[in-house]
């Protein structure tokens, strides 16, 4: 899809959800509504003036388009996102040590790295400093799990 | 009679108890500073109850060293990983991390360093010299002048912008629209809470500042070869001192860089969080063919450097002669300077004087020992660049994560931070700017109680009462003058040739 297309579709996403908050606004009480007002207003104005350049026949050349194919490159990312949600979620469970030690060795392989023991000095090393910076150091407690 | 007085408390400072604490607080100011997640006012509370039984000086010096060192620790993990520990170096990243994706990393911190240690030198004096007069300034500011200065700091990010101007200013406006959310401080009205309780309080700044840059880079770094590093080193230079064929390469953006630092810093509460900005489109402007700006300019990366610690003596102008807190780190400050008796004010200068000035000198030394220790710590955390991208994109995951759980305690602070990270990652990849959104997200509610105060003073006709200030005619001049400009083609984009130059200067 060529670019252009992309700052039309995002551009017009931004101006519908701009009206519908836009309304909401206009509820809020005491003058509320007045700042987000402000600011949806002139994120419609800016959003018209990127669809309208967006016609030019300089952008309708431009070279750059939006690939949607779903590569290993493209999909790391997004397996990592995927990864950290579930990194987030089983902390509570596991605590901090078991659910980081799990998290980096499957965040690294995932992402392309086969060499363990690399990975496993680094989680020796690191995750012990940081447990003594945050909890021990700052008194900022870290999730605690089934085992410790 | 005023000098003789001014330089005799500089003794005062290099008493054993006195430099112990600077010491301590320039070295927690680092560390923390450069943690994302952590940041200058949590170090400084964090510092309060070790400081009771300190003497008053003692105390102050040891916070305002953490202050002006958080500062600048934030810049390292700018610069090595694009990752700014605190929001007031958020455009170092731009330039900085480029320069580590060069090979350049050493260079940058030196330069960062030399810029950071002098611009907080240079405002220590001001500072030491200057507060009472400077303070009547910050009286000068309204809110007419407030709303105008937020708007100021969005159309210097959209001038910065690379990929549009238009995208910049979007992205400066979606952060304003995000800052509404919550709790509403006139009318204790929900906004856009949709019934959820974790948006009542609304989008804090911290899950915003490093999900936008940290949790981003982390998912970034994953796309590349998992075994290649940032920098495509496999050795770090020794080099660490400024050169001076360096800093002379860079004088006028570092001069231009601590003026903007110097001036912005008097404005409370707004003037820290958009120096850098101003600083950095004041750059571009000034920009000649060649120059590399969002591919690793180091004068871009000498502006920055220069405002940020050039707000640091400045900013607490207000706060000592007012009591007015230019920032969350001067209001943090303040709290300590009421609990150990010292009531901000002039009395503080005539009744305390041994007190204050010990106070600043502190201040000012403290930016000397911070420059010595500061590149040693950055030539140890500049081995994170050479660590490969498999692993260092999830290390930085686990610390934003942690981070920010650690900073908030507050899980839905970590959905939050995630769901930033995912924003600042995709726009990116598409030309918009994350950090025009966190400007935004800090600026909102400045500019918003400005808007709203300026509306009631005005009897609703702001236009014609903004125009009958002064101060707010010559900001709304600085806005429309950055605005042509930002429309302006920017030099390097009208060289002909798409080759990147490696100026002779920079070699190693």
């Amino acid at each position: 899809m060529p670019g252009y297309w992309g700052i039309r579709i995002a551009a017009a996403v931004y101006i519908v959800s701009s009206f519908y908050l836009g309304m909401q606004a206009l509820e809020f009480p005491a003058g509320g509504g007045t700042f987000p007002l402000f600011a949806q207003t002139c994120a419609v104005l800016i959003s018209g003036i990127l669809i309208v350049g967006s016609f030019r026949s300089g952008a309708r050349e431009a070279n750059d388009r939006i690939d949607f194919r779903l590569t290993y490159a493209r999909a790391k990312p997004l397996l990592l996102l995927a990864v950290s949600v579930l990194y987030v979620l089983v902390i509570f469970e596991l605590g901090y040590f078991v659910s980081t030690f799990l998290f980096l060795f499957l965040a690294s392989w995932l992402i392309g790295i086969r060499d363990l023991k690399t990975v496993t000095i680094t989680a020796v090393i690191l995750i012990p400093v940081m447990y003594g910076f945050f909890v021990v150091f700052l008194q900022a407690p870290l999730p605690k799990g089934i085992l410790f | 009679m005023f000098a003789e007085d001014t330089f005799m408390y500089l003794a005062n400072v290099v008493s054993p108890e006195n430099f112990t604490a600077m010491l301590l607080g320039v070295v927690i100011g680092l560390v923390i500073g450069a943690i994302p997640g952590l940041s200058p006012p949590m170090a400084i509370a964090l510092l309060i109850p070790v400081s009771f039984n300190m003497p008053a000086d003692t105390a102050l010096i040891l916070l305002v060293s953490c202050f002006a060192a958080g500062i600048y620790g934030g810049s390292f993990s700018a610069i090595l990983l694009r990752a700014p520990g605190t929001s007031a170096s958020a455009a170092s990243s731009i330039e900085g991390f480029e320069l580590t994706k060069r090979g350049k990393a050493i260079q940058a911190i030196r330069i960062s360093t030399f810029a950071s240690v002098v611009g907080g030198l240079i405002s220590g004096f001001v500072l030491l010299l200057l507060a009472p007069p400077l303070a009547t300034v910050s009286l000068m500011f309204g809110p007419s002048e407030y709303f105008l200065v937020a708007i100021l700091g969005l159309t210097a990010i959209a001038s910065v912008s690379f990929g549009s101007v238009f995208k910049g200013l979007l992205s400066g406006l979606l952060g304003l629209f995000l800052s509404t959310f919550g709790i509403d401080g006139y009318s204790g009205f929900p906004r856009y809470t949709f019934d959820i309780i974790s948006l009542e309080s609304g989008f804090g700044i911290l899950p915003a500042i490093i999900g936008l840059f940290a949790f981003a880079q982390g998912m970034e770094l994953s796309e590349g070869e998992a075994k290649s590093n940032i920098s495509g080193e496999t050795a770090l230079s020794w080099n660490i001192w400024p050169k001076p064929s360096e800093i002379f390469h860079v004088r006028w953006s570092l001069i231009r860089g601590w003026a903007t630092g110097l001036v912005m810093g008097i404005i409370p509460a707004a003037g820290g969080s958009i120096a850098q900005w101003v600083a950095y489109a004041w750059e571009i402007r000034r920009a000649k063919p060649g120059d590399q700006f969002g591919k690793g300019e180091i004068k871009g990366l000498a502006a920055t450097e220069g405002s940020n610690n050039g707000v640091t003596g400045t900013s607490l102008i207000p706060m000592f002669v007012l009591g007015i807190p230019g920032g969350i780190s001067a209001a943090v400050i303040l709290g300590a300077l009421i609990i150990h008796g010292l009531q901000p004010g002039m009395r503080l200068f005539t009744k305390n004087p041994e007190v204050i000035y010990t106070i600043m000198w502190g201040f000012i030394v403290a930016n000397v020992v911070m420059g010595f220790i500061a590149v040693f710590l950055a030539r140890t955390m500049a081995y994170l660049t050479l660590f490969p991208r498999g692993i260092l994109g999830p290390l930085i995951i686990i610390f934003s994560i942690i981070g920010t759980y650690a900073g908030t305690n507050n899980v839905d602070d970590v959905w939050m931070m995630m769901g930033f990270g995912v924003l600042g990652y995709f726009m990116v990849k598409h030309n918009y700017s994350p950090a025009g959104v966190l400007l935004g997200l800090i600026l909102g509610p400045i500019a918003e109680n400005g808007l709203r105060d300026t509306l009631v003073v005005s009897y609703g006709s702001p236009i014609s009462f903004m125009l009958t200030r002064p101060i707010s005619v010559a900001i709304i001049v600085l806005i429309l003058a950055a605005l042509y400009f930002s429309f302006r083609p920017k030099p390097w984009e009208e060289t002909e040739t798409d080759e990147v130059k490696e100026p002779a200067r920079l070699d190693d």
